[in-house]
């Protein structure tokens, strides 16, 4: 299909080890994105980007692509500054495309923030990330049900996304995920269950500490008002799935888990 | 590649005896040991009567099975009518990757493994079911269930819609015999259920034709949340 109304935003962000310590080696973006001056945590030797757009949010037509490339050993956390809302769109989509590659040893932490699909809205993402040995990666993501607050409960067009993990280039991981509420009963059994919101954190290592999983189910039990699942995939990872009724309760469990792995990782 | 032409089997069978035989829920391959994630639905009562186990029978075939198990044995089937044995390979890949539960993944493999060394004293000889046995055996493919079904059905003869046909009645006459067990809800309102559900396998009939890989693994939050915490349900009686 041909995007009719507007063009691709791109960002590009290329990284690298130098002395022991994660420089930004090249990045380029074209609006609405634009990156702040990186900052570092040095003492998990982690390089954080924030991500703004000047834009009010994700409007019909709208393409985004992201391309990250970490090279050996580096460590690059990237944060969203704002809430992904989709706007009411009339016959449209938007779309985005995001594409990772890790050199060995290197680590990336995605941090989106919550995702929320206005009403008459739609919307494709596609991701792919490929990993060599040693490398880590780390998402996570909120998707609610609309603007809930003003009683907008799934009255999206579409929401499709398919995130895919490689490992040397093996396809280890691939989640597919399509809402249509016009055909779907989202609030039924198989989906959202009564709850408006889901949040999934997945994180892929090939030297993964199993013992996290056991720090996962301490932190969670003691959680109210949330349903949560989680499992390991084939081969080296953790997949979490959360059902709940708050962006920002969900998204303070998600800090709390990515802390959780933040000290394996660089204690 | 295209090097492995399937050829019918030179056994003295016949393909609706071999249908029937191999998708009875009774089939000796561990089915009814598995309940997909309903046992957790069970025990935190969102599916506690008939009318829940209803809900939950179509939500569970036209937002989950369809996209995952059918589409799989589908495509199988028609990887194996083109003798494409590199596609089953991608297929067997493709799979361990969208069945993020473990215990969904586990039961995958373990059924299909199952089903593999039953029928293969009678498929031995042919040389697509061979070649795709040795991956297995090999490790190079880990052996999904609906795969082997949508390959030795047409092995065996078995036209697609057929095949098709009985896999998802099997599928949902094993659910509704868990809910009869679980919930439970009476055989009678068992089997209403299941009489109702004949226009919903119609659908499903229709829809798989038209999907192809890139639907597979369509993932449903609850479904694959619900299977995820039956890893660590207190009491079980299924082993998913």
């Amino acid at each position: 299909m041909i995007n009719k109304f507007g063009k691709d935003s791109k960002l590009y962000i290329k990284a690298k080890v130098t002395n022991g310590v994660t420089m930004l080696e090249d990045s380029f973006f074209t609006a609405p994105y634009k990156i702040a001056k990186p900052f570092f945590d040095d003492t998990k030797g982690i390089m954080n980007i924030m991500v703004m757009a000047a834009s009010a949010g994700i409007m019909e037509g709208d393409c985004y692509r992201i391309n990250i490339e970490l090279g050996d050993s580096s460590r690059v956390a990237l944060h969203g500054q704002s809430y992904n809302k989709i706007h009411r769109m009339k016959e449209g989509y938007a779309s985005q495309f995001n594409k990772f590659l890790l050199g060995k040893g290197a680590f990336f932490d995605y941090v989106q923030k919550p995702t929320i699909p206005f009403a008459r809205s739609r919307f494709y993402s596609t991701s792919e990330c490929h990993l060599k040995r040693s490398s880590a990666f780390l998402y996570s993501e909120v998707f609610a049900c609309g603007r809930e607050k003003r009683g907008e409960r799934f009255e999206f067009k579409e929401y499709k996304s398919c995130n895919k993990v490689y490992y040397n280039g093996e396809l280890i991981f691939l989640d597919n995920q399509l809402l249509l509420p016009d055909c779907q009963r989202l609030e039924g059994i198989g989906f959202f269950e009564g709850y408006t919101h889901q949040a999934t954190l997945a994180f892929f290592c090939d030297n993964f500490n199993y013992r996290l999983l056991d720090r996962f189910y301490e932190l969670l039990k003691n959680i109210h008002g949330i349903d949560y699942g989680l499992t390991t995939i084939k081969r080296f990872g953790t997949i979490i799935r959360m059902l709940g009724n708050s962006s920002d309760f969900l998204e303070r469990i998600l800090i709390n888990l990515r802390d959780e792995i933040y000290n394996v990782i660089t204690g | 590649m295209g090097i492995h032409t399937p050829t019918p089997t030179e056994i003295k069978t016949h393909p609706l005896f071999c249908l029937l035989q191999i998708s009875d829920p009774l089939f000796p391959i561990g089915g009814y040991t598995q309940s997909y994630g309903l046992e957790t639905y069970v025990q935190k009562g969102i599916v506690h009567n008939a009318d829940s186990s209803r809900k939950y029978l179509q939500s569970y075939l036209l937002n989950n099975f369809l996209y995952n198990d059918l589409l799989a044995a589908k495509l199988a089937w028609e990887y194996t009518n083109e003798a494409e044995l590199e596609n089953i390979r991608c297929l067997d890949k493709l799979l361990c990757a969208v069945k993020t539960p473990k215990e969904l993944r586990i039961a995958s493999t373990k059924l299909g493994i199952r089903f593999l060394k039953i029928v293969e004293s009678i498929l031995k000889d042919n040389s697509f079911f061979s070649s795709y046995a040795q991956l297995v055996k090999s490790g190079e493919c880990a052996g999904h269930y609906s795969i082997l079904y949508g390959l030795v059905t047409k092995l065996f003869n078995i036209g697609k819609t057929d095949a098709l046909s009985a896999v998802i009645y099997s599928t949902a006459s094993s659910i509704v015999n868990n809910c009869a067990k679980l919930v439970p809800i009476s055989q009678k309102d068992g089997q209403d259920i299941l009489f109702e559900a004949h226009a919903i396998f119609q659908q499903l009939i229709d829809k798989v034709e038209v999907l192809n890989e890139e639907s597979l693994g369509l993932c449903c939050i609850g479904f694959d949340l619900r299977a995820m915490q039956h890893e660590r349900l207190y009491t079980r009686l299924y082993i998913s």
